[in-house]
Parts: structure tokens; sequence; C-alpha cells
């Protein structure tokens, strides 16, 4: 193998960073904790506060999406607290204490599917040493061995006399005691869990059902003001001017705020030693006009009525159609990224058949239904911060930067988000609700965008054109796999075309990244996967259907361990991956009888499985099928019947989250697969709200059948899994019915 | 001043008379609950019940609603969970949560007008919009909500 580029970039590579900082980072945080007092509750070990009625509430170290993570944190937590379940409080961390203890919460942002993973193990130290330094304090108090006591439901007991404390009894002399270190700590084997593996209500069911739960647009603060903003529409554009005397007489006392554009951070952690502007991108926004009044809807109107001139900078030219070309042109050339296998020319030479593709994936916003905003008090020397983000911690960076104020005078409250997707990675809201709280020094401001505002101000999946060539041989083959991709400016999702689990003899795989694009990169739910493994798999399928075969039966024997070139780069990491996708095909196939399924006239069935590994070894991801069957009915009207889905994800926290999330992962997957398609023109996003950029509804999803296979080992993503599989199942599906060769989302297939 | 009728309450509010309902019971009357999505009526995060129908309330002027019975998801019921809420506890159906104060509104009104609506009925008149993908436990729930509506359950 050679390779162009020797330190592969990876999404993921940060977060090793992290981990190997501490990995068991509660029993480093712990020596240094002073106990602190509220109210009668006390602190331990920045994960949990024992309260004076004898409750607990645990410190979720994850911003809420909807990914369910208070609930499974906490039920790691509650598990080895040996805490009574009905008396689980929770709170969100608060992003200083992690910054000012080496990371005590060990993963923070809310991406990539991680929380599960990354907390495994830490949540559950945390509960076991806390548990630990109870019992100590009971055996100090009781004046007799730790052996002699066990802790079940918020209580330590004497196992022979009855004598008995409850935690609150015991929190502030437990705070004090040395924490266990992790080598000293036995966790619970699976046999003994109570908690994990069953499937508990989430925490915020209830609230859920009656309007309980507080989002950030919820926020209500005494004396507080309600901004609206207009960015300017070309990406990167500046304010020329903005005449505010239109709106004398406008209601509500609106005042009229100018903000500048700039860099808010960024939307990802950044590994130590890696450049962060190259890594990931940086969030930059375009400069703004933005008006305060007494309600959100007057400032509306008062906004409504300006006319601010705009310099539209570099991109008013630019369109999709422009930067399609310009990747086009690039894909002429050698690409920066190059990993080449064996010998393509020779392959193709002697090969039965060559075929060439090219596919294309447009602009995609992540667009969480809960419109973006954040509310902001700046003072002289303090400030207030209440937002739904993704990534808590870069944004009270970017206000300390801002304010000048250092982070410990500025109080960050992370509220709930109306969901994610990605689009909360990016702090551009709370930049923007920071600087307009700075011209009005000491008035709180809730800052609330437009949906119209969301859709033309997003950070999109990027544009992204992959050339395809493959080879077949006289044995019907693959011999060769040529895949050429290039996106619009972004992160790296390089691993969407290097990491695809299949091997062929001989191969070419190049990336570039860094065309200049009208809007800015974001990452998006199922990140590069869902946008290279449909390609994949749909260049894959014309192969398999070239060669004569069924591609199911393709895919398993390419999912073999002789198929794994000798001599590559961590062949063991590859041979065990192949040999996991395989054992979830085989089920697959079985679940959904896939040699005797017959499908109707203008039917057809298509499948997938893949991990979704960042770099080899990440070892983060579940491995996933989707089977998708759909019809063709009259004049090409698409109807998809019904999806599979099979899982391996490890250990299994809570059953049903895995299911709706899933469930949840296949209505997102429909919706790019059908529908999501951010057009510039102009400089401008076309679109606007939901009647040009639909999401799918109800009378639009099929049925979806979910199997968990058992797993072991740490819990694997789930959040993600179901977009790029059921995405990639669709499109050959498609092909399988006689329909078109899906090469381009959305697809423009009438819908049934 | 307008008066208006909420959750059977009469109340009076400052506002100009083109003011979207949603926007009064945001951020005037503090009722929260009702979410704004996409304010051009195509999302259904805003939904309330005007004279018993789901309405979605981002693009109703104030002044048009002055006479007439408005319930939000804060006063869809009185006496405990409505069956529709108990329905949704069963089914588990929420992710983040935010659609569900008007998913429930419209699946109320739905089971309001039709006690027993079938597959063809939920796909016509539940058309919110939720993000997170909970539309097969959001038809498996209105099921259920017709059956504890009906004492079967």
């Amino acid at each position: 193998m050679k390779s162009s580029r020797i330190k592969r970039r990876s999404f993921l590579h940060g977060v090793t960073t992290v981990s190997a900082l501490a990995t068991f980072p509660i029993a480093i945080s712990g020596c240094q904790t002073t106990p602190t007092m509220s109210a009668g509750n006390t602190d331990i070990l920045y994960w949990v506060s024992i309260n004076s009625d004898n409750t607990v509430t645990f410190k979720i170290p994850q911003p809420e999406i909807g990914q369910a993570a208070t609930t499974t944190v906490s039920q790691l937590l509650a598990e080895e607290l040996e805490a009574d379940w009905d008396s689980v409080r929770t709170e969100f961390y608060d992003p200083n204490t992690n910054l000012d203890n080496a990371n005590v919460y060990v993963w923070t942002p809310t991406l990539a599917s991680l929380s599960a993973n990354h907390l495994f193990d830490p949540a559950r130290t945390a509960g076991a040493q806390i548990r630990a330094m109870l019992i100590s304090a009971a055996a100090s108090s009781f004046d007799c061995n730790q052996d002699e006591l066990f802790a079940s439901r918020n209580f330590v007991h004497h196992k022979s006399d009855g004598r008995k404390l409850t935690y609150a009894e015991l929190a502030l002399a437990a705070s004090a005691m040395q924490p266990p270190g992790a080598g000293q700590l036995e966790l619970k084997t699976q046999e003994d869990w109570k908690l994990i593996g069953k499937s508990i209500d989430r925490l915020d069911l209830k609230q859920s059902t009656h309007a309980g739960i507080k989002y950030g647009i919820d926020v209500e603060v005494p004396n507080m003001r309600h901004a609206a903003i207009r960015q300017c529409p070309v990406y990167g554009g500046r304010l020329i001017k903005v005449d505010d005397s239109v709106l004398n007489g406008f209601p509500g006392a609106p005042k009229v705020i100018t903000l500048k554009g700039g860099h808010a951070g960024y939307n990802s952690p950044v590994p130590e030693g890696e450049d962060p502007d190259l890594w990931a991108t940086p969030v930059t926004t375009s400069d703004a006009v933005a008006v305060v009044a007494d309600t959100w809807w007057q400032a509306k109107r008062a906004l409504d009525a300006l006319e601010p001139q705009w310099d539209e900078g570099e991109f008013k030219h630019t369109s999709s159609d422009s930067l399609r070309a310009s990747l086009s042109d690039k894909l002429t050339k050698p690409l920066d990224l190059s990993i080449s296998r064996g010998d393509v020319a020779t392959a193709k030479k002697s090969a039965a058949q060559v075929h060439q593709a090219e596919y294309y994936y447009p602009f995609m916003d992540p667009a969480p239904l809960e419109p973006l905003n954040c509310t902001a008090v700046v003072n002289e020397n303090s400030a207030e911060i209440w937002a739904g983000t993704q990534y808590a911690d870069e944004a009270i960076e970017v206000a300390s930067k801002l304010t000048g104020l250092p982070r410990q005078q500025i109080e960050f409250h992370i509220m709930h988000s109306g969901g994610g997707f990605g689009r909360r990675a990016e702090n551009d809201f709370v930049y923007q609700a920071v600087q307009i709280a700075m011209a009005i020094s000491g008035t709180p401001v809730k800052l609330l965008w437009t949906r119209e505002e969301c859709i033309r101000k997003s950070f999109c999946a990027p544009l992204t054109l992959v050339k395809y060539e493959g080879a077949i041989d006289a044995q019907g083959e693959v011999s060769a796999w040529v895949c050429r991709a290039a996106s619009g400016q972004a992160g790296d999702q390089a691993y969407g075309a290097t990491e695809f689990p299949f091997h062929f003899p001989n191969s070419l795989i190049e990336y570039d990244r860094s065309t200049p694009s009208p809007i800015p990169f974001g990452w998006m739910r199922g990140v590069g996967y869902t946008q290279h493994l449909w390609m994949n798999f749909g260049f894959l399928d014309e192969l398999a259907r070239l060669a004569g075969g069924d591609p199911a039966h393709m895919y398993r024997s390419l999912l073999h361990e002789s198929k794994i070139p000798l001599g590559i780069e961590s062949r063991e990491i590859a041979v065990q991956r192949v040999n996991t996708l395989r054992r979830v095909l085989d089920a697959t196939l079985e679940l959904t009888s896939w040699d005797t399924h017959k499908s109707a006239e203008k039917s057809g069935r298509g499948i997938a499985v893949s991990d979704t590994e960042y770099y080899p070894g990440y070892g983060s991801t579940s491995a996933k099928s989707a089977v998708v069957d759909v019809s063709l009915t009259e004049e090409h009207g698409l109807s998809i019947n019904k999806v599979f889905i099979v899982i391996d994800c490890g250990t299994v926290i809570n059953p049903d989250i895995v299911v709706n999330q899933l469930e949840g992962g296949v209505a997102y997957a429909l919706t790019n697969a059908l529908y999501s398609e951010i057009v510039v023109e102009q400089g401008r996003v076309e679109q606007s709200n939901f009647h040009d950029y639909p999401i799918l509804k109800a009378h639009e999803m099929p049925e979806v059948q979910i199997e968990i296979l058992p797993g072991t080992g740490k819990p694997l993503s789930v959040g993600e899994d179901a977009l790029p599989i059921t995405i990639a199942a669709l499109v050959n599906a498609i092909a399988d019915a006689g329909g078109p060769r899906i090469r381009s989302l959305p697809i423009k297939l009438k819908q049934a | 001043m307008i008066k208006l009728h909420i959750n059977s309450k009469e109340v009076s509010v400052s506002a100009s008379e083109d003011t979207p309902l949603l926007w009064v019971l945001r951020d005037i009357l503090k009722l929260n609950g009702t979410k704004f999505g996409c304010g051009a009526g195509l999302c259904g995060a805003c939904t309330v019940h005007i004279g018993g129908k789901a309405v979605r309330s981002c693009v109703v002027p104030v002044s048009a609603v002055a006479d007439k019975a408005i319930t939000t998801i804060e006063g869809l019921s009185s006496d405990g969970p409505h069956p529709v809420q108990q329905a949704w506890h069963t089914h588990r159906v929420s992710q983040c949560g935010y659609c569900q104060p008007g998913m429930i509104m419209a699946a109320a009104a739905l089971l309001q007008n039709n006690p027993q609506p079938n597959d063809k009925d939920i796909d016509e008149q539940i058309t919110n919009i939720c993000r997170c993908g909970t539309y097969p436990r959001v038809r498996k729930a209105i099921k259920t909500a017709a059956k504890i509506s009906s004492g079967d359950v």
C-alpha cells in the first residue's frame, strides 16, 4: 500500500486523546474534591449530589438532544451506586466543572453516537466509587468492617445486626473519604445488573407528554427582551449599512444591533497536535442585523421592515452547480489523499467488464425542529447563558473570548434541545446572542432564529461528487475498485470512502475536501457514512448485477478473511470486522428469508451491511444491516413498504431506547433519501421552510422491524446507525424493482 | 386589549391584532408548552384546539380567535392525564420531545371527532412533523388512546 499522506486524519482522533488523558478520571478528581454543601445536598466526585431528602441528583455529562443519554447514563450510575431508581433526579453538567477538572466527565459533546460507549466505564466507576465512599463512611459510623455492610436503594445496611443509615446521613462524611482507585474497584457483573439492560422508561417521559421539558426556547428570565436576527444571505458577507429610522413608531421599543461575523469556535474537539482549521473547519458566521424588542413577534416585525445593504463577498456568484463543476474538474487530477493497493490498471486490462459511474450528494441541513436560540445576560463582571447546544464546553469558551470574562465568571445552563442531529455542534447562535447581550449590557435577551434563517444559514453536510470505476474479471469477481471523491470544504469525512469494510484485490481511493464552499460545513447525523455508504453500496450493487449474481451473496463472499489483502495495515482488525459483519449479514438473511423471498412484480428488495468505523480499531460503532422492500407503482411511483434493521450494538443499556433510536433513524434516512436538498444559487440558499425542504410525515413511514443481536463488551453506537444502511438498501431496492439506478440524492421519483 | 378564552379561563392581552396566537400564548401568557417550529403552519408544533378543532396557532392572528374557546396542551386535561397522554406514555413515544405537545393536541382532536380512527384516518389527519421520527409509535399510541377512551383498556 502506498499513501500520499502518512498521517491519517479522522473525526474522532480527538477522542482517543481525551480518553487517554483520563480513562478513569473520577479517581483523579476525587483526590481534589472539596466537599460542597448546598441546601443540605452534598456533591460527591462531581457526578452525583446526595440530597437531604435522600434522593440523588445525577450530573448528566452530555447535552440531551433526544438520544436519551439522561436516562442511559443514569442507569449506569444508579446501577453501581445502588440508587433507588425512583429517587433519581438529573441535571446537566456544568461545563466549567468539566474544564476546570481535567475533563472529569470524559466525553461531554453530543457527537458521533458516543455517549454510551465512552461513558459506560466512567459512569459505572463513578457510581461504584461513590458507593464505596458511602460504605466507608458507614463503617466508621458503625465502627465495623466494610465487608459487614452492603448498599441498597439509598441505604447502607449492616448485614447481620439490622443497623442502617441513609445515603443522605452518610453523604457529608463520605464526600471526605478517599475514593478507591479504579484498580481497587470491582464493578458488578452482568448477572447482577438490575437496571442495565432493562427497558426502563425515559426519565423525561412523563414531562414529554405534559409539555414539561424546558427547552432553550422556553427560558424565561425577569426583564428579558427578545431578539430576532437576519444574517447576510451569502456566506461570509459583510454589512454595509442599515437604516434604523424606519422603525420609528414600531411597537415594542425595537432597537437595532449590528453583529460582526467571525469565528465562533469549532464544531468538535480537535486532537492535540492537529491544526484545528485543517482538521475540522472553524465555525464562521456572516455579519448580521438583530432587532431587540419587548416580544419576539415585535422584534421580527421590526426586522422585516429593515433593508440592510450587504457586501456579499466571495461567494455571491457561487451556486451548487458551479461547485459541482469545480469538483468535477478537481476529479480530473490526482487528489490530496490517495490510497492505492495492487495494480488497478493491469486489473482493468484483463477485466471481462469495466464499469464507471458518478454519484452525487447535495448540501443537507440537519434541521432540528426547535429553531436555534440562546438566552444571555452580560454584566460588567459576569455573564449567564442558557442554550441547547451539543457542545457546551466550546460554547462557554466562545462566550469567554467574546466578553473577555474568564470562563469561571460565566454561568452556563445547558437546556434540553429540540433535536440536534449535528446542527447544535456549531455554537454560532451562542456567539450571536452573547454579542447582542453585550450591546445591551445588564439586560437579559433571548435570541431566536426563524425557520427561514435556520434553513438559509445552516452548517450543512457537504456537497460531494464521487467517481467510481470497477472491473469484473472472467470469474465474475470484482478485481478492481476505484472511488475518487471531492467535496466542498469540510471536516474530515474521508473515512466514508476509505473505511468501507469491503476489500478488493486492486483499489484506488482518493479524497479531496479543500474546494471553497458557499455553505459552511457541519457534521450531520451519520456524518461521512451517511454521505458515502449508499454510494459505495450503490456502485457495488451495480457491479454485482453486471456480474450476474445476487448482491447479498456477493457481499457475503467479500466479507471473508480470504478477501483481505495480506500485508495491509491493521489486518487483524479488518479480519475481525468482516467476521462480525458476516455474522450480522447471516442473521439478516435469515430474518428476512432472503434466499426464499420472491418480490412481486415491480417490487424489489435491497440490502446493506456495515459498521461505521472512523479508522481501524476505533471500535465505537455497531455492526448493522438494513433490508428495504419497495414497490414501484404506476408511473414510477415509489412505495417503501418495509424496513428491517439488524444490529449488534454490544452491551445494551436500554433495549427500547435502542429500538426507538433506530426507528427514528429510519425516518431520518428516508427524509435524506427522498427530500433533503439545499440548493445554492447566486450564493443564496433557495429553500426556506418545510414546504421546500420537506421532512417525512407519518403517512410515509413504512413498517420497521428491528432485531437486536446479543452483544457483549462496551455499548456501541446507535443514534446515527440506521441512516447509512437504510439509504443504501433503499437505492438498491429501487434498482431491484426495475426502477432507475439512483446515483444522486434526493431520489426524484414520484411518491406513491 | 383583546379578550381570550384559554383553558376555560378568560384573559385579556395587549397585543397588535395581527400577532399570531402562538406568540400571545408563549411570550405574553407564558404558556410555553405550545412550540414554535416553522411559523408557517407547516410542522404542527404549535397545534392547539380552537372550538375543538386542531389549529396551527403560528398562522392564526389573535384577533381572529377572540370569541372562541382555545385549549392548549396545558389545559388538555383537568383530571389526570388525557387518554392520549396515557397512551403516549405506554408506547414511550417521545425522543427529543419537542414536537410532542403539538402531536398530542393533533391526536386528541382527531379522537374527539373520530373515536375509532383507522390507519387512513391517521394518515390524513396527523400531518405534524416529528424530526426524530417517532411516527410508528405515534400510530400505535393513537390506537391505544382510542381504546382507553372507549373503555377497552
